[in-house]
């Protein structure tokens, strides 16, 4: 990868706080490389531990007892 | 708005440099779309999980709930979607522009648009600011997903897209609207 693009992606990271598996993705679509990682890995990739993160969240609130009712 | 398209066009620039000065051909724009859909997507569930450990926590179990009632009957359907479309473009043999494929896709990404933006006044309105990274995401997709909308028609006819809140301020929406509603 050369050093503009090197810099592009830091530059994005920075702005955006976008996830490296994000920009990682976007980078292997435009490449035209990402025939060895199915897209909807690299979603799941992004999107699963954020549904782990609810999952959990939301067993965390159902221990309190003024919601169950 | 202003610093968002440019961070949009900053990211454009960008992508093309990742390529190498290649054109972004439809079928790689549409699977780009849907992993800043993805990253839109997952700042939102990480939005709700937060803010509904932190609500609870502070004994504010009545917000909380509704932000329950939001996310997990509006938000997390969009992310099924997602990914559910992604395994379809996986399978398809090609992906090109007026395909049944890229059109499916193109629906879920107008759909998503929609029910990010009706989200995120929902949860704006409970007090619960929505990441930045959401509105560049609408405003990245959006163009890509503008001509949509008669797409989902034919592929919905039961409305099975996710679907959004239908009021902004309600707590707990109500039957949701039509994915093409204007808000």
């Amino acid at each position: 990868m050369s050093p503009v693009a090197q810099f592009a992606i830091e530059l994005i990271k920075l702005i955006m706080a976008v996830a490296p598996e994000v920009i990682d993705a976007i980078a292997a679509i435009k490449s035209g490389n990402n025939n060895g990682t199915p897209l909807h890995k690299q979603v799941q990739a992004i999107l699963d531990p954020a549904l782990k993160d609810l999952e959990d969240a939301n067993e965390i609130f159902k221990a309190f007892p003024e919601q169950a009712k | 708005m202003k610093f968002a398209a440019a961070v949009v066009a900053l990211t454009l620039s960008a992508c093309s440099i990742f390529g190498g000065g290649q054109p972004v051909t439809p079928a790689a724009q549409a699977r780009i779309s849907l992993v800043v859909l993805a990253s839109a997507e997952s700042a939102i569930i990480r939005t709700c999980a937060t803010n509904i450990r932190n609500y609870a926590a502070n004994g504010n179990t009545e917000t909380a709930q509704k932000i329950v009632n939001v996310c997990n009957k509006y938000v997390v359907p969009v992310a099924y979607g997602i990914e559910a479309v992604a395994q379809d473009v996986d399978a398809a043999t090609e992906l090109s522009s007026g395909d049944t494929t890229y059109n499916k896709l193109t629906c879920v990404a107008y759909s998503a648009v929609q029910n990010f933006t009706a989200t995120a006044k929902a949860l704006n309105a409970m007090g619960v600011p929505v990441p930045q990274e959401v509105t560049d995401a609408v405003d990245f997709v959006g163009g890509f997903a503008s001509n949509a909308e008669k797409a989902c028609d034919p592929l919905n006819p039961n409305g099975s897209v996710p679907q959004k809140p239908a009021s902004n301020s309600a707590p707990t929406p109500s039957p949701a609207a039509a994915p093409g509603e204007s808000m």
